[in-house]
């Protein structure tokens, strides 16, 4: 190791801490070390030239000390394991128990039945999508319930439960965090969370009303703690009209033509994956709480008539590119984007390539020859 | 909680009283740079407008798509077994580790698991590629820096990883190695031995960098300090793997999220660094080069035997359901969200690549720099174009 090793993992008082300035034999190092952001060079964008500083300049900075943020004396650092690292958000979610995927006890099962939403993985619950009555679903009172219920057992469930915890497997584990999760998101969101999924032991699905977009990463980031943003795009659920390439229909005009024909945009015909949906674009995005890797899929249908969905930007910094490429890529306009341009193709593209009547154009022009080989091979054939 | 240290703006404000006496006479005018699409440091064609006042960054806004394939486009048009060596080519320094997230999604819709061996053999070549991608790139941050010997000593040394990746695999770059259900084919005799020789031609690579350039004064007064990500913004971004590690998140997935590879069978550590500049990015690079090294030697130590293929059907169709799986790339966090149809082929692929986020936090990260330090940023991030456009 070399004389600025900054291991601390080892140490456990070493948590958080700048590398230790005694290992370091150069004094100047050592005040370095000692004081490692001290730098003549300005990198922030608080620090930027007065006049680069637009008002658009703190848009991606969440604001100081928001919920669910880390912090950085919260910042899971050197000399602590995982067990014991903080949580990002358990001091702001105190008020939802059980609810805060990203806290450590996500990795211990809570002792108190699973809520409908997660009691049968692997299956679908509908929370009566498309309805908007005041009164709360039948979904919902009971995940308030379970949430309450929850609240008064927490505290005798704790011992029991790392009792319990060895015997545990991960896949309980996972199941356990998407069950606490959709509870959260049932509570937080009520009828504008509209069908959830749950793999048992690998992943959560939900799917929200396209108006409750960015309220639902506000409530991922703050109240679940889902402080990373992993990706954000879109799905097109058209079945492809020009085939695929097993069919014999690439290179073959007229039964483009004729397929072109069946590829109409009734809804009837879309086969929606987990979740369900009414649309041919739904809206498709991850979020993940850092450390736990607790996570859960976000889809979002949108009406055909109508691409437009609230950005992210706000919530996320880093969903401002993912939703340049979807804007481009699908043709959904997202609302309060700050820069909504062109990010991979030329400016004067026309079309929307991941669509699926947007046409290969490689394959037109050439038959693919991937199943069936199209050119004879050496020694058959034509005798090549 | 500011975003940048309290100290930090202080030398800026006096920094900004000493450039206003300066520059009573003298005026800076607004300038626009174009760094790339040809510039070294841009490791491909990326793309950087970057604004000056002077020899500040006003803003800086990076450009691509010039090396943009479609790849979620054409997976559309293949089959599984093709689209392994379509997705060889996202990353092209750690190809294999493109194949594994894919294949490890297919084998989830269907609902098979690929035998212990090779699931270790995975890991194994897993953890060889982080090692040839990453000695680039400690090299590479020497050039970047004004230290050319460390990029010769890094192509000298990667060689070696790369001659037992092709050794196993028959591909040096792409490998194409990886199968549903199991891997192409078995060990060759000998790698075994012949690759823990190179772990250790690894890990004297590692000392030696450490002693090329971590202990030099040009080095450090270059790195320290420059481009500091605190941890929640480089979250809010995206930001993961090694970037997020400098930052001080104890994050490896790897390590923190169920999956089948043999990560958890060996006795290795998670780096992290709490000072998420430059420096601490290359550092815990450095560290994790070494870790890697240790993880294939053990790995190689308690290789199990038996067959590499499970049961698989001789045409490929995948069950409909969607899956996401993502792992630990060299880059950072790699995934796939297959949708599947039941076809033999992928309805839709969403292919989330590290690098694309990484990137992505350069207009804020850059904003204020100098311009030397513009390629001490770009080189400290590490990212491959390919991996960016997809």
């Amino acid at each position: 190791m070399s004389s600025v090793d900054p291991d601390g993992r080892d140490e456990p008082g070493a948590g958080g801490q700048a590398p230790s300035a005694d290992d370091v034999d150069d004094p100047a190092l050592q005040a370095e070390i000692a004081n490692p952001a001290d730098s003549n060079q300005p990198t922030g964008a608080d620090v930027a030239p007065a006049e680069g500083a637009t008002s658009a300049d703190d848009e991606p900075v969440p604001a100081p000390g928001a919920p669910g943020e880390l912090s950085s004396d919260q910042t899971p650092s050197q000399g602590q394991e995982r067990g014991d690292s903080a949580s990002p958000a358990a001091d702001d979610v105190g008020q939802v128990p059980g609810g805060d995927a990203g806290s450590p006890d996500t990795t211990a099962p809570a002792a108190t039945p699973p809520t409908a939403g997660a009691s049968a993985p692997g299956t679908e619950s509908a929370v009566v999508p498309e309805q908007p009555p005041p009164t709360p679903t039948a979904a919902v009172r009971e995940g308030a319930a379970a949430e309450r219920s929850r609240a008064d057992k927490a505290a005798q469930a704790d011992e029991a439960a790392e009792v319990a915890d060895s015997a545990e497997t991960p896949e309980a584990e996972v199941d356990e965090a998407a069950g606490r999760l959709l509870d959260t998101l049932r509570s937080s969101l009520g009828d504008d969370l509209q069908q959830t999924h749950v793999a048992h032991g690998r992943e959560v699905w939900a799917r929200v009303s396209v108006e409750a977009w960015r309220r639902t990463a506000e409530v991922c980031r703050d109240e679940l703690g889902l402080t990373y943003f992993c990706f954000l795009s879109a799905i097109d659920w058209m079945p492809s009209p020009y085939g695929r390439s097993e069919e014999p229909v690439a290179g073959d005009e007229d039964a483009d033509g004729g397929q072109q024909g069946d590829g109409d945009e009734s809804p009837a015909t879309l086969e929606h994956g987990y979740a369900g949906g009414q649309t041919r674009f739904q809206l498709l995005a991850r979020l993940m709480a850092p450390v736990t890797s607790v996570g859960v899929i976000l889809k979002a249908d949108l009406p055909d008539d109508d691409l437009r969905a609230p950005s992210w930007a706000g919530v996320y910094a880093g969903a401002d590119w993912h939703e340049r490429e979807a804007w481009e890529m699908y043709g959904i306009t997202f609302e309060g984007h700050p820069n909504l341009v062109h990010l991979y193709l030329p400016g004067a593209f026309e079309g929307n390539p991941l669509r699926k009547d947007f046409p290969l154009l490689a394959r037109e022009v050439k038959p693919w020859p991937g199943l069936v080989d199209v050119e004879a091979m050496p020694g058959e054939g034509d005798g090549t | 909680m500011s975003a940048v240290p309290q100290n930090q703006q202080r030398a800026y404000v006096s920094g900004q009283a000493a450039d206003a006496r300066v520059n009573v006479e003298l005026e800076t005018d607004g300038m626009t740079l174009n760094i790339g699409p040809q510039h070294p440091a841009t490791h491909g064609t990326l793309r950087i407008i970057t604004r000056l006042d002077g020899e500040q960054v006003i803003s800086a806004e990076p450009v691509m798509g010039y090396m943009h394939r479609g790849y979620e486009k054409l997976v559309e048009v293949r089959t599984y077994p093709q689209i392994t060596t379509l997705i060889n080519r996202i990353d092209w320094l750690g190809s294999f580790a493109n194949e594994v997230p894919f294949i490890l999604a297919a084998e989830q819709l269907m609902e098979i698991e690929a035998p212990p061996r090779a699931q270790w053999i995975r890991t194994v070549l897993f953890e060889m590629s982080r090692i040839a991608n990453i000695t680039l790139f400690l090299g590479d941050m020497g050039v970047q820096l004004g230290a050319i010997t460390a990029v010769f000593y890094a192509f000298r040394d990667r060689e070696h990883v790369l001659n037992q990746i092709e050794a196993a695999t028959g591909g040096r770059f792409h490998p194409n190695y990886d199968r549903i259900g199991g891997l192409k084919e078995d060990l060759p005799k000998g790698w075994v031995a012949e690759t823990k020789s190179a772990m250790d031609k690894v890990r004297r690579f590692c000392d030696e960098m450490e002693t090329l350039l971590l202990g030099n004064e040009i080095f450090e007064t270059r790195a320290r300090g420059i481009g500091v990500i605190p941890a929640e913004i480089a979250l809010n971004y995206g930001l993961s793997g090694a970037n997020l590690r400098a930052s001080g998140v104890d994050w490896d997935l790897r390590r923190d999220s169920p999956n089948l590879l043999a990560w958890s069978e060996v006795d290795w550590k998670v780096w992290t660094h709490p000072d998420g500049d430059s420096f601490a990015r290359y550092w815990v690079r450095l560290q994790e080069t070494r870790e890697a090294a240790n993880i294939v030697d053990q790995l190689l130590d308690g290789l199990p035997s038996g067959p590499i293929m499970a049961k698989v059907p001789r045409i490929i169709k995948v069950p409909a359901g969607e899956a996401w799986v993502s792992t630990e790339n060299p880059l950072g966090e790699m995934g796939y969200y297959v949708v599947s149809k039941g076809d033999l082929g992928p309805f839709r692929v969403k292919i989330r690549t590290p690098s694309f986020n990484n990137i992505s936090i350069v207009p804020w990260v850059m904003k204020g720099v100098y311009v030397p330090d513009v390629i001490t940023i770009l080189a400290s991030l590490y990212f491959i174009l390919g991996d960016i456009d997809r």
